[in-house]
């Protein structure tokens, strides 16, 4: 097939990249306030918020799959057990509060709104570590595959 | 890209690996390997960290004719 010509210099090329990076975290944090905001205003069937869910859940698999694939772990953070564990835990109040907020507004019950916000905090926070600990194994073994054949290339191009 | 021949053996003439190289300039492994594939397309910025990092030109490493531009395409 023939390629198609770019009419992008290198410079527009670098501008277009930052675009476009911009306009995949504005995607996918507007999908996460609009699941959320559907949440809160008590929209929670699968007519209400399956779109957004789907669109979200590809959207992060195809970001995941590809950043693993190619040895990518973070910009600033470390794929360490301390990293991983202050994320869940971040995830965990954060979530936790969000669901104590809704509880209590929908519910006027303030320590049925803190049992909920204890179930989802441990709940979110678990779930987010096994998920974190899990992709940290992939990657370290990925990138260790990769300087595997690194090593293999540069012996035989020796 | 061709292959970055001369990145190679400038590398190995100071006995370095592309780890060490990798290291020395806080790179991964894999832009090294993939800059001496000619797969990678480094910075000017890039390209001359590499150079300090073994004591040698910009045009040494990193210069190549019009012709062999012209070819690619």
């Amino acid at each position: 097939m023939k390629k198609m010509k770019n009419n992008l210099d290198e410079m527009q090329e670098q501008k277009l990249l930052k675009i476009e990076h911009r306009g995949c975290r504005l995607a996918f944090w507007g999908l996460f306030i609009a699941i959320y905001a559907q949440l809160a205003m008590g929209n929670k069937g699968f007519e209400a918020i399956g779109g957004e869910c789907i669109v979200m859940l590809v959207l992060s698999a195809y970001l995941l799959i590809a950043c693993i694939r190619n040895g990518i772990w973070d910009r600033t953070l470390k794929p360490n057990r301390k990293t991983n564990l202050a994320i869940s835990l971040m995830s965990g109040l954060a979530i936790g509060g969000f669901w104590f907020m809704t509880s209590y507004l929908n519910y006027h019950k303030f320590w049925g709104s803190v049992a909920t916000f204890i179930f989802m905090f441990i709940f979110v926070s678990l779930l987010v570590f096994a998920c974190l600990s899990l992709t940290t194994v992939l990657y370290k073994r990925r990138k260790k595959h990769l300087d595997e054949q690194a090593d293999k290339e540069e012996n035989e191009s020796l | 890209m061709p292959k970055n021949i001369a990145l190679k053996l400038a590398r190995t003439k100071k006995d370095m690996t592309q780890k060490d190289l990798a290291e020395k300039i806080g790179v991964s492994r894999q832009t090294i390997n993939a800059i001496e594939k000619g797969e990678y397309n480094p910075t000017i910025k890039l390209c001359l960290k590499i150079c300090w990092a073994l004591d040698t030109r910009l045009d040494e490493l990193f210069w190549e004719d019009e012709n062999d531009e012209e070819n690619e395409k």
